[in-house]
């Protein structure tokens, strides 16, 4: 079904439309929400449930251009919450030593509402490393399934993971300057 | 949507599906309608589906003369008497199977299962196929057994050896509930037990496995145990073990008594287990609260057998979690008080959690 549809029919018919859209897009969901949760199956299976609930909470909000983003974007929010509850710590467990610290970055990312702009200044970044950042901050892939994808090694990923941030960082420190 | 571009951008990018099947999807579809409380899809024909074919197969294991059965097909785990309500609650909790195998003259049928992601307890059914074939009785035993998962079984084909202690295999060392005399053809019916070995959660509770496929094998039919062999075998079946989605979890926010400094944090209640997380014990603090028992809406009680404790200190406090395996299959659904550390607590819902009060 096209996501113009589905959205239609979350908006009209809530329960048929949450039919289509675990059809449609459940196994997206639950590949993402399980890189987070891999050792939760159950929290995982609630966990792309809720991602379910809160497209239909915002179909009024959704397009179709951004209803695949949205659901990846809710995917890892709400399992790194999940996650976090359960373990109560706040690493990530994924085992990669630095990750801690991207993840760190990417909050302070996300938590700055000026620097939710600066989607657009990872587009504009020469690719792939916009890409490398998303994949690996959101979709919540591995440097080594990055490198995979990209022909780079793990260790290369991670040094480009690092420099985008070191832009971005300077890019936050630039608005901050301006005020 | 102030996030849009970021939409935009993540949602362009193509990534590695797990797929899945139209089953899954149904599930996870349901789920979401009971989050967001919207009406299910109309599920009564699967209801009356499930009953019918529990009625057949109970039907089916009466015309094969194991009549002598009177708590249904899974034994000494049906909490009551009545042959056809455990049939139909074993087969809302479990899957039917159904499968026959034949070897040396005598035809094992694997019935069913139930599994919470942490214990799987499968019912079969031994008949001799021939007139030549020897005729069971309540002496028979299969000396050979295991289940174990899908890739062990591998494993143990190209090696010639299993991995006991594999994390992710179940090994089953004892067999539950005693084979019990049939009618006229002598068929047996038998449950056995396994503890599916997952990673070990620590403090919090170790989290249920989820579907797998097994592979469940049979051997060394014998008279007796020490008697003559009957037959070789081996029966084996593939078997894909789904957790029921009956698991009750229940915050616990308020517990009346104590158990000097013990705070009761989490409750896990599944058909097959009772398990509970425990936090913020002073160091020094006697031992943990152990659950032992779950008591139902009709009145039966329900205790645990084997139990066991996780214990874990950081920084002077000590959390952890304690359970035991019930001896009965329960519905989650209808239990209604909790026996900790030989004290009945009724369970009551407060606010967004749940408290247990103290109750005779």
């Amino acid at each position: 079904m096209e996501d113009v549809k589905l959205i239609r029919l979350l908006q009209e018919r809530p329960g048929e439309g949450l039919d289509a859209l675990a059809k449609r897009y459940g196994g997206l969901i639950f590949t993402v929400v399980r890189r987070v949760l891999e050792r939760y199956p159950q929290d995982a299976e609630e966990v792309a449930a809720d991602v379910l609930v809160r497209a239909w909470r915002s179909a009024g909000a959704l397009r179709a251009e951004t209803l695949r983003g949205f659901l990846i974007v809710t995917a890892r929010n709400l399992a790194i919450d999940r996650w976090r509850q359960l373990t109560r710590r706040r690493e990530l467990p994924l085992a990669e030593d630095d990750r801690v610290q991207e993840e760190a970055f990417w909050e302070t990312l996300e938590s700055d509402e000026g620097a939710r702009a600066l989607a657009g200044a990872l587009l504009a970044l020469p690719p792939p490393e916009g890409e490398i950042f998303l994949r690996y901050h959101l979709l919540m892939e591995t440097a080594a399934q990055i490198g995979e994808r990209y022909g780079l090694s793990e260790g290369a990923v991670r040094a480009r993971l690092r420099r985008t941030r070191e832009k971005l960082a300077a890019k936050l420190r630039e608005r901050s300057d301006l005020g | 949507m102030r996030d849009e571009a970021l939409y935009r951008a993540v949602g362009a990018l193509e990534t590695e599906e797990q797929p899945l099947d139209e089953l899954q999807a149904a599930r996870l579809a349901r789920r979401a309608r009971e989050m967001a409380g919207l009406a299910q899809p109309a599920v009564k024909s699967a209801r009356r589906w499930k009953l019918a074919l529990a009625a057949a197969v109970l039907l089916a294991l009466t015309a094969c003369a194991v009549a002598g059965f009177s708590a249904g097909w899974f034994g000494s785990y049906a909490t009551d008497g009545d042959a056809q309500q455990s049939a139909a609650l074993l087969t809302e909790l479990g899957t039917v199977i159904g499968e026959s195998r034949t070897a040396g003259g005598y035809t094992v049928t694997l019935l069913g299962a139930i599994s919470d992601g942490y214990d799987a307890v499968l019912a079969f059914s031994a008949l001799p196929q021939d007139k030549e074939a020897a005729p069971l009785d309540s002496r028979s035993v299969f000396t050979k057994n295991y289940l174990v998962q899908k890739q062990s079984a591998d494993q143990l084909q190209q090696e010639g050896r299993l991995d006991l202690y594999d994390w992710f295999a179940a090994e089953d060392l004892r067999l539950e509930g005693w084979p019990q005399a049939g009618a006229k053809d002598g068929a047996l019916l038998f449950t056995a037990r396994y503890e599916l070995r997952g990673p070990n959660g620590g403090g919090a509770l170790r989290e249920p496995l989820g579907e797998g496929e097994y592979l469940f094998s049979l051997g060394g039919l014998q008279t007796a145990q020490g008697g003559q062999l009957l037959a070789e075998g081996p029966w084996e079946f593939a078997v894909t073990l789904s957790p029921v989605q009956q698991n009750r979890d229940l915050a616990l926010g308020q517990t009346e008594g104590g158990w000097e400094g013990y705070t009761l944090a989490q409750l896990r209640i599944t058909p097959l287990n009772l398990s509970m997380v425990w936090e913020n014990a002073p160091a020094d603090a006697g031992s943990p609260p152990m659950p032992e028992g779950v008591r139902l809406a009709d009145g039966q009680e329900i205790l645990g057998g084997l139990s066991w404790t996780n214990r874990n200190e950081e920084q002077g406090a000590v959390f952890g979690s304690s359970g035991c395996k019930l001896k009965k299959a329960v519905d989650p659904q209808q239990v209604q008080a909790v026996r900790v550390g030989g004290v009945w607590y009724a369970l009551e819902q407060s606010g967004e959690g749940w408290a247990l009060r103290e109750t005779v």
